[in-house]
């Protein structure tokens, strides 16, 4: 047992390092090159400093947030529904806050609210309210079951999608074009006003989750299970669920739906150190925060200065990743079993 | 004050442009650094002589010619913002749907110009809204000017005529075997306000669709004396007409009013769009006592 421990313990370690890497690197790579004596001796009117302090710093935290949160809201919701396919946006979160960023464009709107823009709040609100309608409707149902809240997250994710596909259509090119380039995701930021949004629903929502890191241990084991060792499964669960969901509508409202970092970030933890959710969780913040932030970098550099929008770039180079790490795996385990 | 107004002067001199004499309070300096966030936006500013103060454009701006060479700045809707700032524009000129971008370009601390290019009248207002903010009133004027002389003569030599019900074609969906389905122009876009202005009538009714899709029973059912197809960018336009034959029952095939055009400003809101409605109402207004050929 011991030996594992330290083994993880330097996973843990070596992730941190590898994050704080990335993370400085990020802040050097962009279209311009940053003229750093000018940065740091404070010249005034430095373009160069502006675009260090007011948009890829701003960026990259958003970036390290938004992963970090997608990420272990995935570990969460595996967790909770024992579905290894259950990710932030199964309780119909993105296709919820979608259909209010849709209408809101469709509408032509252009507000702020104390510093909040209108369509980052309509997303919001409908994300809030799709997931309430989603817990309603689990509670008219047949309780509390995993399956249940999973076919209704499932077939309302599919009601709104339609909504958003039908104001697509009877939307103008431009509103269409816009309706689609939100549901690809962005982390483009200009000032630090929106981490600031994010972050307490970040916090309040990654703090429940690594609090809770024990229970999910024992509900991914089965309620009943989980109930015979003394979790209030019902209770957990609602806390969990709220939480997570939370948190995912103020990333979705923040940056719309980025796909992928919920789903493989949290497997290539468990493949890395195993399911224990204290060190998986620890893992997987850091983890999904430095994968989003790699590939914002790389979709605001390849082609630029057009960028790519960065849920396009999350599957691009995470799919083929956690598919060789899982065929490695499998290889290694056969290789084992052959050898025993 | 007397300072700004001799600079003014000096500058009125210099250039020639129609520097106006600063209010005091207002942020009346004509900006030298312009940056465009759409392609039409960068076809008006060209059009209004301010090319030299361009330092910035779009991924998607290509006319005229001379755009190839300034800086990009990403995407149309998506500009990299970092790209954007270490240009140091003192104006960014944007549409409607920069909502998101207008508040993070104004963050930067960057001057913005909203213009609404989304109707005739809007692209020539926008004309004259750019002249005067950017100190070019007199070319504004000449421009709009000569866009509305046409756009007068051209409701004068079709006035009293029978309007043709007209279908625009923005996109269609063929296979070799033919038609499929199609986008339309609906009732309220640019698109209808060209058919309007080259006297014909839009054969799609109100509705809230902005471009509906006809399938080619809806399309019998409206059965149109002529369609109008925007295939920007596409082949040779003899091509495309062999797709609307396998539609021959319908009106405008069987009399030869299916009209083609493949010019790649046609999604471009500009000075350019405008000029084409005295070509689309040649086509719709054949025999009408054109002045020029």
């Amino acid at each position: 047992m011991r030996p594992n421990t330290e083994r993880t313990d330097r996973v843990l370690v070596a992730a941190s390092v590898f994050s704080t890497g990335v993370i400085v690197a990020a802040v050097f790579v962009g279209v311009r090159s940053i003229a750093w004596f000018d940065v740091l001796h404070g010249v005034p009117g430095s373009v160069d400093a502006d675009i260090l302090w007011r948009i890829r710093l701003p960026r990259v935290c958003l970036g390290f947030l938004s992963g970090a949160v997608l990420a272990v809201g995935g570990v969460a919701l595996q967790a909770v529904f024992r579905n290894p396919l259950a990710t932030p946006y199964t309780l119909g979160i993105s296709a919820g806050a979608a259909v209010g960023a849709a209408l809101y464009m469709k509408a032509g709107l252009s507000l702020t609210v104390g510093g909040i823009p209108g369509l980052a709040i309509a997303a919001w609100v409908s994300a809030a309210f799709a997931t309430a309608l989603m817990f309603g409707l689990t509670r008219a149902g047949r309780g509390f079951s995993t399956a249940t809240l999973l076919l209704t997250g499932v077939a309302l994710s599919f009601f709104f999608s339609s909504v958003v596909l039908f104001i697509q259509y009877i939307g103008d090119v431009t509103t269409s074009f816009r309706v689609g380039r939100w549901l690809m995701g962005g982390l483009e930021v200009v000032g630090f006003a929106p981490v600031w949004q994010l972050a307490p629903f970040a916090t309040i929502g990654l703090a429940t989750v690594i609090a809770a890191r024990r229970d999910l241990d024992l509900l991914a084991m089965g309620d009943e299970s989980a109930a015979s060792r003394g979790v209030v499964v019902r209770r957990v669960k609602v806390r969990l669920l709220v939480a997570v969901s939370t948190m995912v509508a103020g990333v979705v409202a923040t940056c719309g739906p980025i796909g992928f970092v919920g789903l493989i970030v949290p497997h290539v933890g468990r493949l890395v150190v195993g399911p224990k959710h204290d060190r998986l969780v620890p893992l997987t913040l850091l983890g999904g925060g430095t994968f989003l932030v790699l590939c914002d970098t790389a979709a605001r550099t390849v082609i630029a200065p057009v960028e790519i929008p960065v849920g396009v770039i999350t599957a691009l180079l995470g799919g083929p990743f956690f598919l060789a790490l899982l065929l490695r795996q499998r290889a290694s385990a056969e290789r084992e079993r052959g050898v025993g | 004050m007397r300072l700004l107004i001799a600079l003014a002067v000096f500058l009125h001199g210099l250039g020639g442009l129609d520097v106006q004499a600063p209010t005091a309070g207002s942020a009346s300096r004509a900006p030298m650094r312009i940056v465009s966030l759409a392609p039409s936006v960068t076809e008006l500013l060209f059009a209004l002589g301010l090319g030299d103060r361009v330092v910035g454009v779009t991924s998607y701006c290509r006319y005229p010619p001379e755009v190839i060479r300034i800086p990009k700045i990403g995407g149309y809707l998506t500009p990299s913002y970092e790209a954007l700032a270490s240009l140091r524009p003192d104006l960014a000129i944007l549409l409607p749907e920069h909502d998101e971008v207008r508040g993070r370009v104004e963050a930067l601390g960057i001057q913005v110009l909203r213009l609404d290019q989304t109707s005739v009248a809007g692209i020539l207002g926008s004309a004259t809204a750019t002249g005067e903010r950017c100190g070019a009133t007199r070319q504004a004027a000449s421009l709009r000017a000569e866009l509305q002389t046409q756009l007068d003569q051209i409701a004068h030599t079709i006035a009293g005529r029978s309007r043709p019900r007209v279908v625009i074609c923005m996109g269609r969906n063929a296979d070799p075997n033919g038609f499929r389905s199609m986008s339309a122009a609906g009732p309220g876009g640019i698109y209808d306000d060209l058919i309007a202005r080259a006297g014909g009538t839009n054969a799609i009714g109100p509705g809230p669709i902005l471009h509906p899709s006809l399938s080619a029973e809806a399309l019998l059912r409206i059965d149109p004396d002529a369609i109008v197809e925007f295939a920007p960018g596409s082949g040779p336009p003899e091509r495309l007409q062999a797709g609307w034959r396998s539609l021959s029952s319908l009106r405008a095939v069987r009399t030869g009013r299916v009209y083609i055009f493949t010019q790649d400003f046609l999604t471009i809101p500009g000075p350019r769009l405008i000029r084409f409605v005295g070509e689309l109402a040649r086509v719709l207004h054949p025999d009408a006592a054109w002045r020029h050929p």
